[in-house]
């Protein structure tokens, strides 16, 4: 459904999207990872047809958005800003957008995403007097109003809660897996995208690093590590301490219940087992280690860092 | 055209219920309403009719683009500024219709300021010489067709520049085709309220003039396109 070929953008001089090619199939949740200022927002801009490729295509259902109103009603967007006027109310906003996108049975739509959203009691309040929060969440049903088939998000849960950003979350799942829409999101929240997406793009400086499935790139990268499970998870801080700096290990993180440590040398597993044991830190359980996608993904981003 | 009707009516809405468009505007209508209206003298009232119809000849225009001017930046730029516009790019809408539903949202509600202070402005006039008379026709169809038509000339002038220029270049393009027409309309208004006679033949030229210039300006937004707008956001 979304096909990027060999797409290019310059700015003068400057190459903003460098030769990117990637496909995401219908109904798949894709993550679009990047640091600022590599691009995310320009192969956004040119997918929507909001910018003209110097090179390349990117095409919605076989065509380009800048050309087919038809494309742009199957897609729902929630930018970095919110998209939403500021001085009229959360359900003028909605019904302004509705009305644009010809939606049908309009106003009991609008009614029924307010109430799922937590803001029908606010449907009358303008819009500039919501939270960052509110905004976000007002801006992410105004993106689904019309019952897209394709959504494309920019950091739907930036300025959210703990909470908010589960619904967030849950949704966007919901979404995918129930109504089969299809989710393109582009994120700085590696958790959240290791949560939800599927595939993964990481892109750096223009250009396409890396994209696969979460899976193949959890298992492809470099190092392997094991992960410590402790009886007592008040003294996951501590074992951390110990073993960062050790021989034989890399990078030392705290998670859940346990402490995963990259391993430069395979065998010194037993090595820093005997260690925790002897400061009287129990292990239940030691187990082959998953890194995390915040590991792949600094280790892609350094990597190329010292290259360039 | 739907499209375009949906953004005139939100516009429209917006604008009616924006307090600081509507003070501004009453401000503006009872500033420059009694300055002209003050050029009406005792001496005139067994003309009045003429003097009357110059009054609302050069008002209404003066105000309908002196308020189409400030209205055009609440609905175009603001929405650049605000980052909205983004978002409605990416919507079914062509930009020939958003900018249409604009342009007339701007040009209806300017006009009808401009036309009802004027009209307020004539009868204060008349209460003040204590005579009544009523302006000719060619000042009625004037009122009526052509005000408009000059408010939309400036607005769709100024909205196309809008969303095509950056911030900076707006500001300079703003004052350098606002400060000469506004200058040059007050300086004839001012001169030639109470003596002027308002005849067909000046309602025609403007109403050709602005025409000519409206229907380049209609051509011309062809020419809009989504990478210049995005690409110039602040």
């Amino acid at each position: 459904m979304l096909e990027v070929k060999q797409l290019t953008k310059r700015f003068g001089r400057h190459v903003a999207v460098d030769n990117a090619s990637f496909k995401v199939d219908e109904g798949e949740v894709f993550g679009y990872l990047g640091p600022n200022g590599s691009g995310k927002t320009t192969t956004m801009r040119l997918i929507l047809g909001l910018l003209k490729p110097t090179g390349g295509e990117a095409l919605l259902w076989g065509g380009r958005a800048s050309d087919r109103p038809d494309i742009r009603r199957r897609v729902g967007v929630l930018l970095e800003s919110d998209g939403l006027y500021p001085r009229l109310s959360a359900h003028d906003n909605l019904d302004y957008f509705g009305r644009l996108y010809r939606v049908p049975g309009l106003e009991a739509r609008i009614e029924r995403l307010l109430e799922f959203a937590g803001l029908a009691e606010r449907r009358n309040d303008k819009a500039g007097t919501f939270s960052r929060g509110m905004r976000r969440k007002l801006g992410l049903i105004r993106a689904l109003l019309h019952s897209p088939d394709l959504l494309l998000l920019d950091e739907p849960s930036a300025g959210l809660d703990p909470e908010a950003q589960k619904m967030v979350r849950d949704l966007i799942v919901t979404l995918s897996s129930e109504a089969n829409i299809t989710v393109f999101l582009s994120s700085h929240d590696l958790d959240e995208v290791q949560r939800i997406c599927g595939r993964v793009a990481i892109i750096q400086a223009g250009r396409i690093r890396v994209c696969d499935t979460l899976k193949a790139l959890q298992s492809s990268s470099g190092a392997q590590g094991v992960e410590f499970v402790l009886s007592d998870g008040a003294r996951l801080q501590e074992a951390a301490a110990l073993l960062t700096g050790r021989d034989g290990v890399g990078a030392v993180e705290v998670r859940n219940r346990s402490v995963y440590v990259d391993l430069v040398q395979e065998r010194v597993s037993p090595a820093l087992l005997a260690l925790l044991e002897e400061h009287g830190i129990g292990v239940d359980e030691l187990r082959r280690g998953k890194r995390s996608l915040e590991d792949v993904y600094l280790d892609i981003v350094r990597q190329e860092d010292s290259n360039g | 055209m739907g499209e375009a009707v949906t953004v005139f009516r939100k516009e429209l809405r917006e604008l009616a219920f924006s307090r600081s468009a509507v003070a501004s505007g009453v401000l503006f209508a009872v500033v420059f309403g009694s300055m002209y209206s003050l050029r009406i003298t005792g001496d005139m009232a067994s003309t009045l009719d003429v003097s009357l119809g110059s009054l609302l000849f050069f008002l209404t225009t003066l105000l309908g683009v002196f308020l189409g001017y400030s209205f055009t930046s609440q609905v175009f730029l603001r929405e650049k500024t605000d980052g909205v516009i983004e978002t409605l790019l990416c919507s079914p809408a062509s930009l020939r219709g958003l900018w249409l539903g604009k342009t007339l949202a701007v040009t209806v509600f300017s006009h009808a300021l401009a036309v009802v202070s004027g009209v307020l402005t004539a009868l204060v006039t008349s209460a003040r010489l204590g005579t009544v008379a009523a302006p000719n026709a060619a000042v009625l169809a004037y009122l009526v067709c052509v005000v408009p038509l000059v408010i939309a000339c400036l607005v769709g002038a100024l909205g196309f520049a809008q969303l095509l220029l950056g911030m900076r270049e707006n500001r300079i393009i703003g004052l350098a085709l606002f400060i000469p027409i506004f200058a040059g309309l007050y300086g004839l208004g001012y001169s030639s309220t109470g003596t002027f006679v308002v005849a067909w033949l000046h309602v025609g030229l403007v109403a050709l003039g602005a025409a000519i210039v409206l229907a380049a300006i209609a051509w011309g937004s062809r020419f809009l396109n989504r990478e210049r707008i995005v690409t110039t956001l602040p």
